[in-house]
């Protein structure tokens, strides 16, 4: 053990008397923190093993016409927690599946009503989007407080202290804007007759300019809104008795949208050079420019669809960019007590593992895709680092035990991709 | 067997090995190395209270059957949880199996366990992926959609029908320009098949589809003015009608709704958490493949429906053959060049050698 190396002369005080109090064991003074040991997190799944479980729960899933997806969730889970190593100690998933199943059916129900709500009326996609976004509050927390609740390192829980209540206030009012423009376009567009002769110009450019406002809108909300969200549920996840505090900078958020947006527009620019270039070489290659009529519209069609291919890795840019950016500095400027983390993933390699892994995974036929998930999640875990000493943290409820115990009997998992 | 003791209440977790005496499971702690190197104050008061609170002591026992032991899942470390919420933790799962021995794993897990152990069972696995799909596209999800399509009650159905037709005349149809008499004609093919509780027969000018004729789920048929003039005969016109009334009656637009939605969620599930990319290949693509081939298959359900309905009332099965074909002809473009995989309906020569052999049309 590194445990040694630690030297803490400053800061913090031994007083830890008050029994059950809020423990202030390891109040370290951040410069001590650059003395700590340092952890590197290791992913230590394999692909092949992986590959064995994915398999044989997906079939397992599909015989049982998806009543076992949920066991088979936990088996996932438990064993990308399993395979997460800090301090040599391995992370745990606890969930139960039945939480799980609770929570698919819930969200199966709500996916039917809808798709066949769409059917009947136009106006229920749009409820849906309001509805959505006005319980998406709700939901995070529930979903949060489901999945740190059951998640364990040596045998203290994780916890997810954050109310309804205090996700409405910390970022409601944003959601709301966000809606508001929504509706906005919606009832733009449903007001104007795109057939209407007379006035097709008019009509074009209101659309036009909708659609123009609610994109810069909605570009101009996220790096607020993600700060928020962001900003709430770090800070009120607990380990034990102790809770993480991340002091977020809204200006990092602006920061990876520009760059994500400047890089987007190169990355497309690049791609449209190199589309145009190959459709004029297959052109004068097949003697098309010359003779037009000799071109086999088949060609001309299947070069611009491989061009087109082009597209995919200039539009996955952005999201690296921005999802890298963020992330790190979420992560890094995270602390719990005397732990402190840093995250330092590459964008560009962050980039290319999404596009070999889509690659790879498309041309195996879905058959790569453990293997894509383990090499991610085997860089991304590389890319942490903690400084500190895990053997301190005390555990306890941070709120009344038999509230949280009633709160985990309703809790069900809400994890239906948002 | 060798492995890591949490006291209980702390993250405080020391090198320690278990050992079975009797009936009972004991713990012991590895002395610790630093109790007596000097170290920080916070540290130290962190270790002590941490101790303090679990009252950690050098050993932990527990009778065996009330320790808690975490399934076995593939080389992850097990957990074995000790009735006073210390646990012992340990990579070393064939040891823990041993020690079980008598006790055995429970249930389901071990089971799944074993078969993920297994490259055999996984190959196993892999095969049967795609007959297990196959059989789910194929025959669950349209023994699904049935009652489902069925449930979907009258009034609805209807409502459907009213906003869909609502939406074609905005966007695709134009007013019919037919001559009365060449409605009348029309109609009186409902009349003839005895549809007329069922089938509520409309016109309208084809606009870019032509001549066609298109059924919404509530029984409305739409035949298009460019149909009608192409057609001609009554038993041709009977035919079409039939077809698209086998359509009605089958409740094919709602079977589609259910099955393709089905198909999208199933494939979206399996394939589509990784990224966009792998959602459009493996989701979206396959997904629209599996609803043109739910179309054929209905294509050529409305189509069988059609022969008996027109046999029924003394009309050639020949005659829908007939009117197919002057369709195919003059709707021939770059769509009827793709691969059947593409198409919409089965192809001609299948559709016509599915009438038989009775009497040809106009006889």
């Amino acid at each position: 053990m590194n445990e040694n190396e630690l030297e803490e002369g400053t800061g913090g005080s031994g007083d830890a008397t008050q029994d059950g109090a809020v423990a202030p064991v390891g109040e370290t003074a951040p410069q001590a923190a650059s003395e700590a040991p340092r952890l590197q997190p290791e992913f230590t799944g394999r692909a092949g093993e992986y590959f064995r479980i994915w398999i044989v729960n997906l079939v397992l899933s599909l015989l049982t016409l998806g009543i076992y997806s949920a066991w088979a969730t936990v088996r996932n889970r438990r064993y990308f927690y399993g395979n997460t190593d800090l301090a040599g100690q391995r992370f745990d998933f606890h969930g139960s599946p039945v939480a799980i199943l609770k929570g698919r059916l819930i969200g199966a129900a709500l996916f039917l009503v809808y798709v066949f709500g769409a059917q009947f009326h136009w106006a229920v996609p749009l409820v849906a989007v309001v509805v959505i976004s006005a319980s998406f509050p709700w939901m995070l927390v529930q979903a949060l407080r489901f999945r740190l609740a059951n998640t364990s390192h040596r045998g203290l829980r994780f916890g997810f202290q954050g109310t309804a209540a205090a996700a409405y206030r910390a970022f409601g009012p944003l959601l709301l804007v966000s809606v508001a423009v929504l509706v906005f376009y919606f009832w733009t567009v449903g007001q104007v007759d795109v057939e209407d002769p007379e006035n097709v110009q008019m009509n074009t450019m209101m659309i036009l300019g909708a659609s123009a406002l609610v994109f810069l809108v909605s570009v101009l909300l996220m790096p607020v809104l993600w700060y928020r969200i962001r900003s709430f549920t770090m800070n009120h996840v607990s380990y034990g008795r102790h809770l993480f505090s991340a002091e977020l900078r809204q200006g990092v958020f602006w920061g990876a949208l520009g760059a994500a947006f400047g890089l987007g527009v190169a990355a497309t620019m690049v791609v449209f050079l190199v589309m145009i270039a190959v459709v004029a070489v297959v052109m004068f290659g097949t003697g098309a420019v010359s003779d037009p009529d000799s071109m086999n519209p088949n060609t001309l069609l299947i070069t611009i669809g491989l061009a087109y291919l082009l597209f995919i890795p200039a539009y996955l840019l952005p999201f690296s960019v921005w999802h890298c950016m963020t992330t790190n500095h979420v992560i890094s400027v995270t602390r719990l007590e005397n732990l402190g983390f840093r995250l330092r993933l590459g964008m560009m390699k962050y980039w290319w593992i999404m596009v070999s892994n889509a690659a790879v995974a498309v041309i195996s036929l879905g058959m790569a895709i453990p293997w894509a998930k383990v090499r991610m999640e085997r860089y991304r875990i590389s890319c942490l680092e903690v400084t500190g000493d895990p053997n301190v943290f005390l555990a306890g409820t941070r709120r009344d035990p038999t509230a949280t115990a009633e709160e985990l009997g309703e809790a069900f998992d809400l994890d239906f991709g948002f | 067997m060798r492995g890591h003791w949490t006291a209980p209440g702390a993250s405080l977790t020391r090198p320690a090995s278990l050992r079975s005496e009797g009936g009972e499971w004991v713990v012991g702690v590895d002395p610790d190395p630093l109790e007596d190197a000097p170290h920080g104050a916070d540290v130290e008061a962190g270790h002590s209270q941490a101790a303090r609170a679990g009252d950690a002591g050098n050993e932990a026992r527990a009778a065996a059957d009330d320790v808690r032991v975490s399934s076995r899942l593939a080389s992850i470390p097990r957990r074995l949880e000790f009735p006073g919420g210390g646990c012992f933790s340990t990579l070393d799962n064939d040891a823990v199996d041993q020690l079980l021995g008598r006790r055995g794993e429970s249930g389901e897990a071990s089971l799944v366990d074993r078969l993920e152990r297994r490259w055999a069972w996984a190959l196993v696995a892999v095969a049967a992926l795609p007959v297990c799909l196959w059989l789910l596209f194929t025959v669950g999800l349209p023994i699904v959609a049935h009652p489902l399509a069925n449930a979907i009650p009258e009034r609805a159905v209807d409502t459907l029908d009213d906003a869909v037709l609502t939406l074609l005349e905005e966007q695709l149809l134009e007013p019919t320009e037919l001559s009365l008499d060449q409605m009348l004609q029309a109609e009186a093919q409902v009349d003839r098949l005895g549809l007329n509780d069922r089938v509520d027969l409309v016109f309208h000018g084809g606009g870019d589809i032509g001549a066609n004729a298109l059924a919404l789920p509530g029984g409305t048929v739409v035949f298009t003015d460019e149909l009608v003039e192409l057609l001609e005969t009554d038993d041709e016109l009977a035919a079409v009608l039939a077809h698209e009334a086998g359509h009605v009656a089958e409740k094919h637009s709602l079977r589609n709704l259910v099955q393709s939605v089905g198909a999208v969620a199933v494939l979206g599930w399996i394939f589509g958490d990784l990224s966009f990319v792998t959602d459009l290949a493996l989701v979206s693509v396959p997904a629209v493949l599996q609803q043109l081939s739910y179309t054929r298959r209905f294509e050529r359900e409305a189509d069988a429906y059609a022969h008996r309905l027109l046999e029924e009332h003394g009309i050639p099965a020949a005659c829908l053959s007939t009117a197919l074909s002057k369709l195919v002809e003059q709707a021939r473009g770059p769509v009827s060049e793709l691969p059947s995989i593409l198409q919409t309906h089965p192809g001609l020569e299948e559709r016509i050698a599915a009438s038989g052999d009775g009497p040809a049309c106009g006889e």
